[in-house]
């Protein structure tokens, strides 16, 4: 949502141009101390109003394994939007792919390793089948995935007759509800975050060699988050038996996409179609090859996340996955996502998905209303936005 | 030419001698710290056109939004017909006056003409209904006086760019009691004939006592329409002619602050193998039409030369080019032969592996791609070149790669990573030029390089145009500009309504000669 460019036909030469940027570089740190902020607000308010409940290994555990699915789909439909495309169909789709894992274990008995890969296979099919329309046909991907929130979930309704599929066995539940056991889950916090840093640093030095301006305080800032972060991670996973298979997945994706959009050729054209993509297909990018790779992508996410939310419910239910898209594309918006496509990342919509869980989460806690948690959810959302586009204006 | 010495007579009069409608006194603005415009003093009489000229970035676009509203200024005063004025808005502005035609077209290209000249102020009846027939009279009567001859309840997208541009200025016209009008390079999509048409026209505006504000990068023009000229550079008025009818020279020197390099002579290379040859060439509108924009052209491209493609706009040059690189919607017929394939590109990703290149026309549309930066600019053709495995990027090989291309280009800033649309037009195509010039093509085909490109960096891209022909690879220079034909190509050839109408080499070529052939008056 960052609309950070700034039309420069006001022309003033040089000078002016060294300005933009260094503009656009001091937005992205103050969405990044915005979401500090206001996770450290969220955070003092639930625990005061919840009498310290908030604030405690046990419910922060639960939290993060609640946002673990969200997360995944929003990083997945981030790549989409970033493509200047979207997905509807998310909630369905997941749903499906839900029903799908739940017949394999529960009425086939199949063992979990072809469950898991023919989840999977439904779900690539599922993103095929909406790449297929919105490349080969040229249908908008708004209409194609609307298309497919509407039929995927028909057909899982009408292969169970809407009814409830359980149980699952306990090892496929594994899947996401086990733990990492508290020492290894320290030892691989610290490996994470030597890597880390390691990482960071070495980024550092090489933009300060190419460029002769690197902020010393921005990396310093960078590793103290860094730190902080795995000490309250370390502090939660230790007070609450260890690490969620769950987190071990998000992270695993997370990272995989965001060297899939950071480091690849994929992930460079897909920020240059969506942002002219009249001009990427003048200067030869691929545009279809991208797309299918795109929906083909998020299927497989369809497929991890109807895996997950199946271990995680032990079952597969009619409402599954209900406004799971708009989770998505809300977290994928808060994270620095735009709509109009060629912006955003893949950690920032992760971000965002947390935000949005740790919302749900307080207010469960607080025993708000679960009407009036639809109404704030897209009060947050719309603020969230008006805010971004209000620093924006002010500072393009 | 006797018609502008009949202008200059009309201008000279038409100025009146009284205080000025609009006064600047040292007028400035910043955007984030950053000076923007110091210290300008401008005055514009009733009845003159003053033009304003310097290179992009000097401010000339920064100083006609805060006179017409679209910016405050930060510091000086305005006066408007001796009264100070502040703006609360381009509306404010055009209320009391002060009316701005920008260099874009804004049109909405589906809704008619007459809605698009009357757009915000269409007459309405009491019950909020628009009354289309006082539509229709208004429109058919600004029309008139504009002499285009179209039906106002036909779409616009049916008239040429030209006309559009025509109609743009009749509508701002309309707005209001227009006291002062601001031109933003309002011939820069003209053809020749079409600009003297539009001069024409604004004579009978400086009779209705409007000041004009013009700003242009053909200097050349200016004699014909200005009574007086302002040049800018760096946010600053450097320097005031009284006259516009003295030499160019002095002007370049004025924007560029320096003497301009000499355009460098030398002898025509044509001898070349032949990189690209077309023959019969026919581009059909869209799939199955019967209409074509290239009817039956044939053309040869050898290695090392220039060849330049002149015509007027919607001659079809652009379509031929398009066509060739694989980037037309419709059906191509005709016998196409890259080197010594022959073989009809059906994308441009085809074409790219076949060695061609294309800078498009439209550069804000089909060129840059906004909101990504210089380096990524840069090898949007070309990123599998620095990539292992066709996978992952290896960074540190591309940024070597586009820092030695921006350090050929003279890339001002010379920065990688800021944001495209943060440069000045002429920087912009810069970055485009690096683009291809990362792909080492074979064939490049530049579609009006120039355009709205500043006179620094135009010099810069004709050097990198010789020196690329001079490496070898061949260059099809489609243009409208005459000098820059007449100057930087080898060979020319002229298009007329979809077909090869002349071709002239580059020593006896005349401007005549060039005009007659795009106008379809030879043969």
């Amino acid at each position: 949502m960052s609309s950070t460019s700034t039309p420069s036909k006001l022309g003033a030469g040089p000078a002016k141009a060294a300005a933009a940027p260094r503009r656009t570089g001091k937005l992205i740190d103050a969405r990044a101390l915005t979401m500090i902020v206001v996770f450290v607000v969220l955070a003092v308010v639930f625990n005061t109003l919840s009498g310290d409940i908030f604030l405690t290994p046990r419910n922060l555990s639960l939290l993060l394994r609640q946002a673990s699915i969200v997360a995944i789909v929003a990083a997945g439909v981030s790549i989409l939007m970033i493509m200047g495309e979207i997905d509807l169909s998310i909630g369905s789709s997941v749903y499906l792919c839900g029903v799908v894992a739940a017949t394999m274990q529960h009425t086939y008995q199949l063992p979990i390793l072809p469950t898991v890969a023919i989840t999977i296979g439904a779900g690539l099919l599922m993103g095929l089948w909406q790449g297929v329309w919105v490349v080969a046909v040229g249908v908008p991907s708004f209409i194609v995935t609307l298309a497919g929130l509407l039929a995927f979930r028909g057909i899982g309704f009408y292969a169970t007759e809407a009814a409830t599929i359980a149980p699952v066995s306990d090892e496929y539940s594994a899947l996401s509800e086990a733990f990492v056991s508290v020492p290894l889950t320290l030892v691989l916090l610290g490996a994470a975050l030597v890597a880390g840093c390691w990482y960071v640093i070495r980024r550092h030095r090489v933009m300060a060699a190419r460029t002769g301006r690197a902020d010393p305080t921005v990396l310093t800032l960078k590793l103290g988050v860094m730190v902080a972060t795995a000490a309250a991670l370390a502090w939660i996973f230790s007070g609450f038996r260890g690490l969620p298979v769950a987190l071990l997945w998000v992270f695993v994706i997370g990272l995989a996409l965001w060297v899939l959009m950071t480091k690849t050729v994929f992930g460079r054209n897909a920020y240059l179609t969506g942002s002219n993509r009249e001009a990427s297909v003048l200067a030869g990018i691929p545009l279809k090859r991208q797309l299918y790779f795109g929906f083909v992508l998020m299927g497989g996410l369809y497929g991890i996340a109807g895996t997950l939310v199946t271990a995680r419910l032990a079952a597969s239910t009619p409402t599954t996955g209900m406004y799971m898209e708009l989770d998505a594309i809300a977290g994928a918006v808060i994270g620095g996502t735009a709509l109009k496509g060629g912006i955003g990342t893949i950690p920032g919509a992760i971000v965002g998905a947390v935000l949005l869980a740790t919302i749900d989460n307080g207010m469960s806690i607080l025993n708000i209303s679960s009407f009036l948690q639809l109404v704030i959810k897209g009060m947050v959302l719309l603020f969230a936005l008006a805010f971004d586009s209000y620093m924006t204006k002010r500072r393009g | 030419m006797s018609f502008v010495m009949e202008e200059q007579a009309a201008a000279s009069t038409a100025a009146d001698t009284g205080p000025p409608v609009l006064q600047l006194r040292g007028v400035g603005k910043s955007f984030g710290g950053v000076p923007a415009l110091a210290d300008v003093d401008l005055q514009v009489r009733a009845g003159e056109v003053v033009a304003v000229i310097g290179e992009n970035g000097a401010g000339k676009s920064t100083l006609m939004k805060i006179i017409s509203g679209v910016h405050e200024r930060d510091g000086g005063e305005m006066l408007l017909g001796g009264q100070p004025a502040r703006f609360r808005g381009v509306r404010d502005a055009e209320t009391q006056g002060i009316v701005l035609v920008a260099q874009e077209l804004h049109v909405a290209p589906n809704l008619s003409i007459a809605e698009n000249m009357f757009m915000g102020m269409l007459p309405r009846t009491r019950l909020g209904f628009v009354e289309n027939a006082k539509l229709h009279a208004m429109a058919l009567e600004r029309l008139a006086f504009f002499g285009v001859d179209a039906d106002p309840s036909a779409p616009i997208r049916e008239l040429s760019p030209s006309a559009q541009r025509l109609v743009t200025i009749a509508s701002a016209l309309s707005k209001s009691a227009t006291r002062i009008l601001i031109l933003d390079e309002p011939t820069a999509s003209l053809t020749q004939g079409e600009a003297v048409h539009l001069f024409e026209r604004m004579k009978q505006i400086r009779a209705q006592k409007v000041g004009c504000i013009y700003i242009t990068h053909r200097l050349d023009e200016i004699a014909q329409v200005a009574d007086r000229i302002v040049v800018m550079r760096n946010g600053r008025v450097v320097e005031h002619f009284e006259s516009a009818k003295g030499p160019i020279a002095p002007l370049v020197r004025a924007m560029i602050g320096r003497d301009p390099e000499p355009g460098a002579e030398r002898a025509a290379r044509t001898g070349g193998e032949v990189a690209l040859s077309i023959k019969g060439l026919r581009v059909h509108e869209t799939f199955g039409a019967k209409r074509c924009r290239v009817a039956g052209a044939d053309l040869e491209l050898r290695r090392g030369e220039i060849l330049g493609l002149f015509g007027l706009v919607g001659a079809g040059r652009t379509e031929l080019a398009r066509a060739v690189f694989g980037a037309w919607p419709g059906t191509v017929e005709g016998q196409i032969r890259i080197g010594r394939d022959t073989v009809t590109p059906r994308s441009p990703r085809e074409a790219i592996a076949l060695g061609l290149a294309m800078l498009t026309e439209d550069r804000k549309r089909s060129g840059l791609i906004e909101g990504q930066t210089v380096s990524a600019n840069i090898s949007a053709a070309s990123v599998s070149e620095v990539a292992n495995g066709f996978t992952f990027i290896n960074e540190a090989e591309e940024v070597a790669r586009n820092q030695a291309l921006i350090e050929r280009l003279d890339l001002r800033p010379p920065r990688l990573d800021f944001k495209v649309e943060a440069f000045s037009g002429g920087n912009q195509q810069k970055v485009l030029l690096a683009r291809w010039l990362a792909t080492k093509p074979d064939v490049l085909i530049v579609d009006e390089p120039t355009y709205g490109v500043d006179i620094g960096a135009r010099y810069e891209i004709y050097r990198l145009l010789r020196e690329l022909a001079a490496e070898g690879s061949a260059v099809l220079m489609i243009s409208s500009d005459m000098s820059e034909i007449l100057d930087e190509s080898d060979r020319i050839l002229v298009m007329y309504k979809g077909r090869i109408t002349g071709e002239f080499d580059r020593n006896t070529a005349t401007r005549q000669q060039l005009m007659a052939a795009a106008t379809g008056e030879s043969k």
